[in-house]
Formats: structure tokens, sequence, C-alpha cells
């Protein structure tokens, strides 16, 4: 180090890039003019640092950053010149890691004092230290080391990982927080730690991770199926969703676009003021995800590689009757027929003898199965040098999917730069483009082909020809329903989607007045989709079997969404006062267009485009909103113990009516660290524990974007013969509408134990929802049979436990072991302006729950089974429902009126979990590596609604294996759970009831991975990695269908938990590589 | 510097903010702009009239006005064991609930209709458009509630009286009305209509003339046996241009639509515009091809084998009737119920079955020639000048007047190539009648009205049941509870969504 007469500045460059770090100065404090001499050839650092606030009036401290020096005014007691003086021991050693790799950075400091140095890139240092000094060993996220210097001039030192990591900084939103610091209710999520899963969707990984969040797959669709629900979270009309916020700009497009792979961390905001700064769109909570940066001096290349193999696993698959029993259950219901009814027509001959079919024996489910597959490609650059910084990366997805014809293909792309114009500005530019591309048939849903092929006889096989040896395209038999070919179906079908996509950020940021930083940023998200489908003459459904006349439509979408947001920041700590104050505003604006074609009486299937068809309908429309903001926070603590946030938040949306534009969402929140107290001092287990409390409100405003108006719409009609234009209105205004509010309050404690090795966060909360926009059903007479109002509370209340240990901290060997389980309540509190019940008034599945005041909202529904009328006795005694008969199933007279009517109908069960859970291991034992994630739920009913079809009585479908044992005649009467199959008494027994709406609380191992480091194995490989991993290892549950997390709704609230045979889940086994170059 | 920042915070979110956030549907227009001018109550009117289609020509329409009745039956189908295919046959069999969707939407969508009606006749007279135009719009609008609530209140009874429009919550609750007062409210609604409107001018373009609200008054009169009222009404019909066309056939080809035989006719058009109607393949059987029938490559597997006339129906057309032959048409096949294979199309003239062939009875009214599955051009009629005919028939022999009743009834029936009737005995005259018009308006949903309207439903039903049930012995799905016919069953149950949200007073019975 030679530096003549030059200004600090120049000098501090010099050193910069001679010394591999960085030296950082207080804001506009130091004069970076002022000239200064210093000649000091190979000298430490420290040498030279001493030498030059001799020579400068600042003093040189340590602090806690890699690499950073950070240079501040000193005063001229305080020089560094008499620490020197007392100087009398050189200490060496060298720094590493728990893998034994030399540790450059690391600050060595002299305790009490502000003598230090850092490691060189041999992980060396060389430190000059008064004797019975105590030496400090610190790095960012690492657990600090402490020794005494003896007389010994040698100390090595390995330092590990600091677990805990109270001093992480955690997003929150519009800015960051210190983890010790923060009041309000945040989970937060590193996206390194989920890597290994083999899933295409970062809520896939994000299952059972964090405590009060609950995330479901519904159905295992390539690239969908996904539900997350924050703290119960529920409306009537407005949603369920949480609010997406990607880098700062709250996205309204598709989450699952976005490459898992592109995500460095996650935040939940879930207490009501730690959400409330969203304002109106905050009510169910806010995921804010931060993509890749590269971090200052990382200068790499990585790439990661999963292959995977998936297959549906065999537990729950539905196993209806074989060929066999189903012909001799078909005999046996011919038979009833002519004792019981008189039927003259025989059995028909197919039906006669089970015993010698040599016929097909076809599982359907099976047959619409393959084996699919599951590869992810990603591949980064990491680069931060001098005043730019990038991060690229480039992942492409693709999936096939485990039913036949589907799959899922993602590119994508995201590259986030920064550049620093001086040591006050900065711009950075994020620019993420995908591009999507999927085959989903419509797998999902009632009666779809999931739903109906299982019921499909298996004496019929996909391959049966007829007698022109064409491939059948439906099958049917004498008193059964026409099945399609679901096979060919499936296979001919065509519906593919495309979504381009791109979201993009750029931002401006300055500071000045030493306290002050000013940040501009305009985001943008533009999506493209299209979606083509054409069902040719020989496809078709349970209620169309083919041939009938192909059809086709053609939808595309586009929607652009912009957000410009001002922010204005100030922080200050003087004396024992800490202040953080944001100001800002923002406006967004949503535009999306659609077109729709459709096509029908297509002449023949050559042609799939639209033009083919004889007959063509379109419509194209636009709708747009637009949302308004202020904002503002202060964050004050004083000694770093008493914490306090107050938040408040304008917004004004396009969506509201005239009478009711803007609305205010103020927060407040507080902390206290205890241990920091001086009663603290003495505890030997807590290290850590702070009290926190929070009360706040948000607003929920997705009611779509013109209910306040009242709608008309085209209707036309014809006179002369000629059509002439009409309108007819369509809905109900309200200029009234406004949106929903949830107030309220949680109440959390954040304890360390035994030096952090364990941590422990306990949540409590209580909110309730008011002002619900509410589709208020009025009577059909009003010509409309709802108007949507703000009327509907829900009180929701709920626990969180989170808990996360180092359980074992070996040198060779860790284990670490994280636990949460959430337990969440609602009660409704009033609905519309009469308290008219929601649902509970259709007989089938499909309107299965009712939501009533003073329950919990969307509860099943339906009768009680109480067995069949197995004597004459009982049916004449009991009370009937008009179509009961002699060995046809009874339900409870639950009003006690004598007879069966829907009035006997009641709650059957709640699809809500009691509680659910997730519960994490980690395992590293040399070069090894293991985890195991597992989450689950306790308590909640799933309604089987496939039995409303597998359980039919008339013969028409293929059945349960148990339908054989049904009421037969007096001395044949069964197990008593299964009726009779008579004329006009087979309808009844499909309603909803108790018996099908069965336990599903599961716990699923999602995922197992074993992982193994490749050693050191050239200069160019900075670290290589091999894995295997299963996804989806293990479901155990009673449930009987494939999937205890099926909904058809997925986590909806008010309809959650039937199973109408999704997509079903896949098991993937999967190998992988990690690089880094 | 911070200063100059918050200036610009403050002058931008407040000066551009109102614009920022008034965004008004740019793809649709509000109602805050319509029921303006002339054209747009033009427009409102139209939308009134668009939907008559789904009050007058749903399911619910054949399945409550004819199937419920003895025309008509259903071709048993149990593959289909939908809500909907059962509720249709529930009301067939009178098995029916409160819970039907089938009965609910005939329910609703008579509502929906008035609903559009009511925002017109209240906003017309504070409008701005000239007294002409005032009286066209508010004439048709008021003959159209009087029509829809005449419609409720026959299968419902006195339903809850919506004569203005409902704007919110608090005005959205109404019980249910007696049936008196409903009644009074169409007379009122007609007796304006009258006022409002001009007599009809042929050809006749589909919408309501003054013929159209007397016809439909004198229809309420003969309901309410007022007979002199009803007389008065029909009188005047007869005397504004209306005639019977030559034949009955051709009363449903296509070029007759809206001939001077028509009064007032729910309008459809085929092709690409959505004006269609469809109704004849829900009365076709099921098959995967019935181009046989429909003369062009065609499959009806959805929707088929509803409202099909039972033999006895075909029966009670006397011998040489020409109607028959132009109502009701014949196929034979083979195949299982749900996929009929079409082997022939046959006249019900003379018609002796072949052995060993399914036969199907069907509604032939409504096949004309299209050339797209689900997409006919065949117009409904409400009321047609036959109806008027046999109505004043039936107003003449209440009143005792049999000779002057002869002169219309007979000029119906000659029409249909029988002798005329010389009958004057009154109660002989009233059963020669009644049959007339149960063949002359068949399958156009007047028989279970006409039914209730004449005491007959209660007697004629339950013979209709034992004979269905004789009939269809061999395949025993008619359980041993339908029809059950009982006084409580002359009406349908008001809907059980309405009686829980709208807490309405059920009908006995349900």
């Amino acid at each position: 180090m030679n530096s003549a007469e030059q200004s600090l500045d120049q000098f501090s460059k010099q050193m910069e890039s001679k010394m591999d770090f960085n030296l950082s100065y207080t804001d506009n404090l130091v004069d970076l003019k002022q000239p200064i001499e210093v000649v000091e050839n190979n000298k430490s650092l420290p040498d030279v640092l001493v030498a030059v606030s001799m020579r400068t009036n600042l003093n040189s401290v340590m602090v806690n950053e890699n690499t950073h020096l950070k240079v501040e005014m000193g005063n001229s007691e305080d020089k560094a010149v008499k620490v020197i003086s007392q100087a009398d021991i050189v200490v060496k050693g060298v720094v590493k890691d728990k893998s034994g790799e030399p540790f450059p950075g690391v600050t060595v400091l002299v305790k009490g004092t502000s003598i230090g140095a850092a490691t060189d890139l041999g992980g060396r240092y060389t430190l000059t230290v008064p004797e019975g000094a105590t030496l400090v060993f610190s790095f960012v996220g690492f657990t600090s080391q402490e020794f005494i210097v003896g007389n010994q001039s040698t100390i090595d030192v390995t330092l590990s990982e600091d677990e805990t990591a109270l001093s992480e900084v955690v997003v929150i939103g519009y800015g960051t927080q210190l983890e010790r610091e923060v009041t309000g209710s945040v989970s937060t999520f590193e996206a390194k730690q989920l890597q290994d899963l083999p899933v295409g969707q970062f809520t896939q990984k994000l299952q059972g991770r964090l405590a009060g969040v609950q995330i479901s797959q519904a159905t295992g669709t390539p690239g969908g199926g996904m539900a997350i629900r924050i703290r119960g979270a529920a409306s009537i009309n407005a949603g369920n969703n949480p609010l997406f916020v990607v880098d700062g700009f709250p996205i309204v497009g598709d989450i699952n676009n976005i490459n898992p792979n592109e995500i460095e961390s996650f935040s939940v905001l879930k207490g009501a003021s730690a959400a409330a700064l969203y304002g109106s769109r905050a009510a169910n909570g806010v995921v804010l995800i931060t993509t890749k940066q590269a971090k200052s001096g990382q200068n790499s290349v990585e790439l990661s590689v999963i292959q995977g193999m998936t297959q549906v696993p065999e537990r729950g698959k539905y196993k209806l009757m074989n060929s066999k029993e189903f012909l001799a259950d078909r005999k046996s219901i011919f038979e009833d027929k002519i004792r019981y009814e008189g039927f003259k027509g025989g059995i028909p001959e197919i039906y006669q003898n089970p015993e010698s079919w040599t016929g097909p024996d076809t599982d359907w489910y099976e047959e619409l199965l393959q084996g699919g597959t599951q590869n992810s490609y990603n591949l980064s650059f990491l680069s931060s040098k001098d005043n730019f910084s990038s991060a690229t990366t480039l992942g492409y997805f693709e999936e096939k999917g485990v039913v036949l014809n589907t799959g899922f293909n993602r590119f994508s792309f995201r590259t986030n730069n920064e550049y620093k114009i001086n040591e006050n500005m900065r711009v950075g530019v994020n620019v993420a483009p995908t591009y999507q591309t999927s085959k989903n048939q419509a797998t999902d849903g009632y009666y779809e082909i999931l739903y109906a092929a299982i019921i499909t006889p298996p004496i019929f096989s996909p391959d049966d020809v007829d007698e022109k040896g064409n491939q059948k395209i439906s099958f049917t038999g004498p008193g059964l329903f026409t099945f399609p070919n679901w096979k060919k179906t499936l296979l001919e079908t065509e519906n593919r989607t495309v979504n381009l996509r791109l979201l993009t950020n750029a931002y401006f940021e300055a500071k000045f007045l030493s306290n002050f930083t000013f940040k501009s940023s305009v985001a943008v998200d533009l999506g493209a989709s299209r979606r083509k489908v054409f069902n040719s003459s020989t496809t078709g459904g349970i209620f169309s079997p083919p041939p009938k006349p192909a059809t086709g439509s053609y939808t595309t979408q586009t929607y652009d969404s912009w957000l410009t947001e001002n922010t204005l920041n100030y922080v200050k700590t003087f004396n024992d006062h800490s202040l953080d104050v944001i100001v800002g505003y923002s406006a967004q604006k949503y535009s999306t267009e659609n077109n729709s074609l459709t096509g029908t009486n297509y002449a023949d299937d050559q042609v799939s485009w639209i033009d083919a068809a004889a007959t063509r309908y379109g419509s194209n429309n636009i709708s747009e909103w637009s949302l308004l903001s202020g904002f503002s926070r202060v964050n004050y603590n004083y000694k770093g113990k008493y914490l306090l946030s107050l938040s408040a938040r304008r917004d004004g949306s396009s969506r509201f009516g005239a009478d009711n534009k803007w609305g205010n969402f103020p927060a407040v929140s507080a902390g206290w660290i205890l241990s920091d107290e001086g009663f603290a001092k003495n505890w030997s287990i807590v290290n850590f524990l702070k009290l926190r409390a929070e009360h706040g409100s948000a607003g929920n405003f997705n009611i779509g974007n013109y209910s306040q108006f009242g709608n008309i719409s085209s209707t036309n009609y014809v006179f002369n013969n000629s059509l002439v234009q009409g309108r007819s209105p369509v809905s109900l205004g309200n200029s009234y509408l406004t949106w929903e509010t949830t107030v309220g309050s949680d109440l959390g404690l954040d304890i360390g134990l035994l030096d952090d090795r364990i941590s422990l966060v306990l949540d409590f909360y209580d909110k309730s929802t008011k002002n619900m926009l509410y589709q208020v059903d009025i009577p059909n007479g009003a010509g409309f049979s709802n108007i949507q109002d703000n009327i509907g509370e829900f009180h929701f209340w709920g626990y969180e436990f989170g808990i996360n240990a180092r359980v074992i901290q070996r040198e060779l060997f860790t284990w670490n072991s994280d636990f949460n389980i959430s337990f969440n309540r609602n009660k409704v509190i009033k609905l519309g302006t009469n308290n008219v019940p929601l649902g509970g008034i259709g007989d089938y599945s499909s309107t299965i729950w009712k939501t009533e005041v003073g329950y919990p909202i969307g509860q099943f529904y339906g009768y009680v089974f109480d067995g069949i009328y197995k004597t004459e006795e009982e049916f004449n005694s009991q009370p009937k429902h008009v179509t009961s008969r002699l060995g046809t199933i009874r339900f409870k007279d639950v009003n006690g009126d004598g007879k069966i009517t829907s009035d006997d109908k009641t709650y059957i069960g709640n699809p809500n979990p009691k509680f659910f859970f997730g519960f994490n291991n980690n395992f590293i034992y040399k070069n090894f590596d293991m985890n195991i994630s597992m989450s689950g739920s306790y308590g909640g009913k799933m309604y089987y609604s496939i039995s409303e079809w597998s359980e039919t009585l008339e013969g028409i479908f293929n059945v349960e294996k148990y339908m054989v044992d049904r009421w037969r005649s007096l001395e044949n009467p069964g197990k008593g759970i299964i009726g009779r199959s008579l004329s006009g008494t087979t309808a009844f027994p499909r309603t909803t009831q108790d018996r099908l709406a069965l336990d599903a609380s599961q716990l699923t191992i999602k995922n197992i991975s074993i992982g193994y480091r490749i050693p050191k194995t050239s200069k160019y490989l900075k670290s290589a990695r091999v894995f295997a991993s299963i996804q989806q290892a293990l479901v155990l549950t009673k449930y009987a269908g494939p999937n205890p997390e099926a909904s058809w709704q997925g986590l909806n609230g008010l309809r959650e938990g039937v199973d109408v045979s999704p997509y079903p889940m896949p098991r993937t086994y999967a190998l992988g590589v990690n690089f880094s170059f | 510097m911070k200063n100059i920042l918050i200036i610009l915070f403050a002058v931008i979110i407040t000066s551009c903010s109102e614009d920022f956030l008034n965004i008004a549907p740019k793809s649709s227009i509000t109602s805050g702009n319509f029921y303006v001018t002339e054209a747009h109550f033009d427009q409102a009117l139209v939308g009134a009239y668009a939907s008559l289609r789904p009050a007058f020509g749903n399911p619910s329409s054949w399945t409550m006005g004819e199937m419920r009745s003895d025309n008509t039956h259903l071709e048993f189908n149990i593959t289909n064991r939908g809500g909907t295919y059962v509720e249709r046959e529930y009301a067939d069999f009178f098995m029916d609930e409160a819970i039907s969707n089938t009965v609910a939407e005939k329910y609703n969508t008579c509502y929906v209709a008035i609903g559009r009606v009511n925002l017109i006749l209240e906003l017309i007279p504070q409008s701005s458009l000239s007294q002409p135009a005032k009286d066209r719009i508010q004439g048709q609008a008021s003959f159209l509630r009087g029509l829809l609530y005449f419609e409720l209140v026959r299968y419902f009874g006195g339903v809850s009286l919506y004569l203005a429009p409902v704007k919110g919550v608090d005005d959205a609750y109404l019980p249910r009305a007696t049936t008196i007062q409903v009644y009074q409210a169409i007379i009122g609604d007609l007796n304006l209509a009258i006022e409002k409107l001009s007599a009809p001018t042929f050809p006749q373009n589909g919408q309501a003339n003054d013929g159209s609200a007397r016809m439909l008054l004198a229809n309420v009169y003969l309901t309410l046996k007022d007979y002199p009222k009803a007389e008065a009404e029909l009188k005047q019909v007869t005397g504004m241009g209306y005639s019977l066309l030559n034949k009955y056939e051709s009363l449903y080809q296509l070029n007759n639509k809206n001939s001077v035989e028509s009064i007032f006719s729910v309008q459809y058009q085929q092709g690409n515009q959505g004006q269609q109607s469809s109704f004849l393949y829900n009365f076709l059987p099921l098959s995967s091809d019935v181009s046989l029938i429909t003369k062009f490559p065609s499959a009806n597997t959805q929707g088929g084998g509803w409202n099909t006339p039972t033999f006895e129906m075909m029966e009670a057309y006397e011998e040489g009737d020409l109607r028959l032959d132009a109502s009701i048409g014949i196929v034979e096949g083979t195949g299982q119920i749900g996929n009929m294979f079409i082997e022939k199309f046959r006249s019900p003239v003379d018609f002796t079955a072949t052995p060993g062939k399914r036969t199907y009875l069907f509604v032939k009214k409504f096949l004309t020639p299209h050339s797209l599955v689900q997409n006919t051009d065949d117009n409904l009629h409400i009321y047609r000048f036959a109806e008027a005919l046999l109505s004043l028939a039936e107003v003449l022999n209440e009143q005792g007047k049999s000779a002057e009743s002869l002169i219309y009834l007979n000029q119906v029936r000659v029409r249909a190539g029988l002798k005329p009737t010389t009958e004057t005995n009154q109660n002989l005259l009233r059963e020669i009648i009644a049959k007339e018009r149960r063949v002359e308006l068949a399958f156009e949903n007047k028989r279970w009205l006409d039914l209730v309207r004449t005491g007959k439903a209660i007697e004629v039903m339950n013979l209709n049941g034992k004979y269905l049930k004789t009939f269809y012995a061999g395949s025993s799905y008619l359980p041993d509870i339908s029809y059950k016919l009982t006084s409580d069953k002359l009406l349908f149950p008001i809907p059980l969504r309405e009686i829980k949200v709208g807490k309405l007073e059920q009908n006995p019975g349900y």
C-alpha cells in the first residue's frame, strides 16, 4: 500500500481494489476530498487504517458485514494510535467454514476496541493485540465466536452458520426491517431451502412450511391446482386469495407462471398490521416475493438440472366392479325387476351368465393414466462487481402429465440488474418474460372425464371395434347409459393454452441530506394468452356421447397492468431513539381485453379452426380497474427494545360506488424485547423474548369491475322475420358499494432458547370481516336473483405455533427440525338484511354447502343416514320419504314431524380441518444431506361425491364393489347400507348424506430428498451436489379417494371439500444436480 | 426538496384522482345512461320481448303445460337420472316438489321479463318521448306484463305482485298477493294496453297490438268465467281482420309465421344470430341419427324423448281429422331407449305398428325445414285465431247461446276436414268444444291450463294415470304414488328458494 498525496476518496478506492474489500462511510459525514498521504508498504489492513485515522480526523470501526469497513468520525481522545501503543502480541490464524474451506472476509475485532482485521482469500489474518484481549470473529449469518488471547500467537477458528439469525433482515411491505425489530406477524422463508423439490410452482414448495398459511393441492393438473389461504380468510364473493407482490409490485395475473428458481425469498404478511399497508387488497394477507439479486462480490454461474418420473400412486385409486361382478350385479337388478315390478322383458342375454364372460375387463381409471415426466433446467449467472450487479436466470420446466394428452411447459427468463450511478444514486431494471404452453383436458369438475369415465362398465374396452373394424367411439348395452370411448376422447380432444407474460420493473433511488432516500419505480405486467379447444365429432362427454357435430372455441385474453410508485424514506438514529419513516403514493391500472370465438356445426373433423364451422359466435370486451393510493409508516424504537410501528393507507378505487370511492386503513403494532431488560440478565434458558401486539384494518376489493353499475347488455329479438337489437338490464347497480374491511388484532411471542438453538413463535389472532361484499339473495320476483351489497360479517380467530430447533450441532452431523401448527376458527355473524342462509337448498353434492349465522362458514348440509327399512314392521312404523319403500334407504327424521322431507336436512360435516401442520427435518452428515418435509391436516371432512354415480341403483353405470350387498328381499337384506333397486325409489338415496362426508385427515410426506456434495474437484467448479428426491412420497389417510386435499372449489372458504375426482396427484421420483462455477 | 416532493404528491394525488378512478364499462352500457331516448325505450322493449322466449319457450313450458296433462307423456329413459330429467318426470307424474328447478324456471323467467317491463313502465311517463311513442311502448309493455302475470297466476296462484322496478334490497321483498289482486292487476294492464294500442295490420310483425291485448283479456275473463265480458272482447277480435288459414297444416309452415291467423306468438329465427328455436329436438327420440326426420345429417343425443303424444291422444282425433297428420309424427326403429336406430318415418293416419319395432310418437308441429342441429325457425303460438273462435264458441255456449256458438265452433271443424256439429245441448256441446280445443290447440301448451280452468283436471288425469300404468305395465317405471292427483296439485309449488329467501307462503300440499 503506497499512497502519495491523494484524496481520501482516491485512496479508499485504491485500497479496495488492492485488498479486495470494501470501504464504506457514513453518508456525507466524511469529507472525501480531504488530502491524505500514507506510505505504509506491506502493512496489514488495520495498520493502514490506523495510519489513516492518524492523518485524518477519522476512526475505523469494524462492523458486522462482509468485507465492509466503516470509517467514522472519531473524537480526539479516542485515537486509534492509543490502542496501537498498547499492542504487544501479534496473533495469526486461519478461519475456516464447517466444510474446512478457508473463509475470507471474516471480521476479527479486539473486543471493546476498534482494532480489527478482515481475513484474506486464504482465510488468514494477522493482528497486533494487547495481551489478555478478547478476539471476536464474526460474519453475517454466522455465529460469532470469542477467544481470549493468552500467550498463544495462533488462533484458528471454524465458524458455523447462525440458524436463528435474528440479525437477519426481513422484507416487509415497502422496505425491510431487522427481524428482531419486526412487530407485525410476518413469516419468512428462503427459497434455497426448497431447491430439491421437483415441482413447477412455488406454492407447491411452500406447502407445510409456514404457520398460518394453508396451501393445498386440490388437483394435480400440470401447472395448476394450488390454493392458498392465510389465516382462514374467507369472503362470500370477493375471494380469499392473498395479494402477491413481486419485487414490490402487486401483481394481478397468474402467479403460477413464475419460475420458482427465480425467487430468493418469501415474506408472508399475516397480521392485520403487517398487511395493512397494502390497504384495500390486503384483507386476505400478502405474500411478498423477492427475486434473486447478485450478492456483493458474487461472481458465479449456477446450473441445476432435475429430471423426474411421475406416476399415480396405487393408494386411493378407484376400484369399481370388475366385469364378472358387474355382469352379476346387472343380472340381479333384472331379477329384482321381474320379481317386484312385473317386468316382462326378461334378463338380457349378456347378463345371463356372468361367470362365463370372456370379454374385456377394463379398469377405466387406469386406462386414462400414463407414466409422466417432470424435468427442470435452470441456469443462473450472478455477478456483482464495481457499480454493477446482475442476476440472470434461464429456466425450462416441462411436465408430461399422468393423464393422457396433458402436459405443461414453461420457458422463463429473468434478469435483475442494478447500477450504482454514484454513492447516493442507483437505478435498477428487472425484466422477466415467460412463455408457457399447456395441454389440459377438461379433467376436473362435476361429471368431467375423470369423474364420468370411472363409472363406465368394465365390459367395454377402449380398443373395441365396430362391425366395420373401426375403433368404437361409444359403448352401450341393455339398460346402460351410453358412454363415450373416453380414451379416444382424451386423445383426440385438442385443448391447448399458450401464455406469454412479461413482468418488468425499473426503479431509481437517491439518497440525500444523509437521512433521506427517495425511490421512484414503475412496474408493468403484460400478459397474453390464447386457448384453442376442438372437440371432434368422435369425442364426447357423459351427457353427450359421440357422434355429434364437432365444436370448437378460440379464446384470447390480453391484459396490461402498470404501477407507478414514489416513496420517501427518512431514517434517523439519535441517542437511544431510532426512527424509520416512509411516505409514498402509488397509482395502478389494470386493463384486460377478451375475445372469444366459438364454432359449432363443423362439416367434419378435418379442419379444427373456427373458419370451418358453419355456426360461429363471437364476443369481444374490455374490463378495467384503477387504484390510487397514498401511504405512510413510522417505525420507531427506543433502545432497540421498545418497538412501535404506525401505518396508514388511503386507497381510492374505480371498483367502488361513487358514494364510497375512498377508504382509510390504519394500523398500529408494538413490540417489547423483554430479554433485553435488566431482569432478564440472569435468565439461563431464555436468551430472547419478544412480545408483539398489533391491530389494524385491511380491505378486500375483489368484487369484479363494474358491480356498482346496473349493467345493460344486448338482448336481441326478431320482428318482421329480421333481427332487431335490444337491450336489457342484467344486474342491479349499487352506488354505495365499497370494500370489505377486515379489522384484526394479533398477539405474538418470539422466543429464543438455549442461545437460539430453539426458537419459538406463538401467535393468536382475532379478526372480523365487515361490510362483506355479498350478493344478497333477493326474491326472484324482483327480476334479479341477487344484488351486490356490503352486508355480512364473519368472525375469524386462531392460533399458530412454530418451533425451529437445531437439535444436533456437531462437527460431522447436524439435525435441524421445524414444526408448525395452525388452528383456524370462524363463525358467521351476519348475512344480508334478513340473515338468509347461503345454500343448503339443493339435493346433490354440487350444492352441499350451507353458510348460516351462528355457524362456521361452508358446512356440509344434508340428510343423516339411518340404515334401511329392513322389515315391514320398520317400514310401517317409521318416518318415510314420499318415495320410500320396504328395503330402501332411511334417513333420520331430524325435525320429528313423522315424515322425511327436505326439512330434515342438517349439518353433516365441516370441511375445514381442526388444525393443519407442517414438519420438516434436515440432516447433514459429512457431505451427505437429507431433507424430509411433511404436511398434514386433521379433522376436516371430504364429501365423496363420486358416490352420486358410483352408488347408483338403476343399473346404468358401473358401481362400487360394496353395491352387491344391497337389499334384495326380506330374507336377503344385505348389509344395511345400500337399499334396493326398485324403480321410483332410486333417486333419493343419491342425495347428500352424512355417510359420505368422510374424514379427510391426512399426513403427507411431501418430499424426501437426499443429497451429496461432491468434494472440490476442479478449480473452475466452486461446488457440485447431486441429489435424489421423491415428491408426494406417501399419503397417510383414511379417506377413500385418491387425494385427501381434493376440493372442487379449492380453498374457497364457502365451498370446500367436495371431491369430484380431480386430476390425480402424481408421485415424482427425481434425480438432480446443482453445479456452481 | 422534501417539501417539494410532498407538494408534488399532494398535487398528483388530488388533481388526477377523480378522472383516474372513474371507469365505466366500455363494452356495455349501464342503467345510468340508458332509458333516455326513444331508441333506448325501443331497445328496452325488444329486450322485454326477448325475455318471452325463456318464459314461454323453455322446457318448463311444455313440461307444465302439456306433459302435466293427458296430451303427452315421455319416453322413460332409465339412464337419464339427472335432476333435470327426474324433475320433468315428477311434474308429469304429479310427484313434483318445491325443490324442482323445472318449476322454478317458469317462475323465475316470468319475473325476469316482468322486471324488464316494470322499468319501462315506470320510466316512460317521465321521459321526453312524443305521446305516440309513449303510447306505443307503454301499450306493448302493459300487454306483456299482463301476459306474464296471467301465466304466473294460473300456474302458481296469487304470486307476489311487483308492479314497480326493484331498486335495491329494501323494496325486493313482497308477500304473496291474492289471486284476485293479481287478476285485477292483469285486467288493469290489459285495459291500458287496449287503450294505447292500435288494431293489427297485416302482414304482422310479431309485436303486440290491440287484437293481442283483447284476446288475452278475453282469455282472462274466460278463466274467471266472466262470459259476457269475454264475449265482448272476442267479438271485437273477430272483426279485426284475422281469419283461419285454409289448411291447418300450413299454420306451422315457415311462410305463415305471423299470418292472418296469428294473434300473438313468440318469435324465433334460425341462423347464426342466436335467435333460433329448437323445440323439435326435445321432442325427437334420442338417436345418433335423426336425418330421416330432419332431412340432413343430424344426431339428437341430448335432451330428446320428451313431450311424447300418448296413443290415447292420437286416438282422440276423429276419423278424417286433417290435424292428426299435421300434429303428430311416428318413427319406428330398433335400439334401446336412449339410442334409437330410426328406420321409418310414418304418418299416424290409419297407423298400425310394425311387429318387432319400437314405435315413437312425436310432436310434428315444430318439424320445419332447417339445416343445423338444434337450430330451427319455428315461432311459438301464444294466441291464434282458432282459439279466439273456440273461446267464443265456449262463452256463447256457457251463456246458453248454443246455436250462435256452433257458428264459430264449426269454422274450426270444417277447416280440419270434419263435419259441422249440430249439437245444441249445452252440456254435450261443452264436451265437444273442450275436445275440439284439445286437438286444435294440441302441443301448444294449453291443455293443462284448460283442464284446470274447466275443472276437469282431477278426473281426467287420474284416469290418464290408470291408462298409462296399464299401457306401460311391462316397463314398470311408474311408481304407485304417481298420478294420485288431488286439488292441491292444480297449482305448482312456489320454488323452494323463494320460500326460503323471500319467506313466501307455500301452496297447500307442497
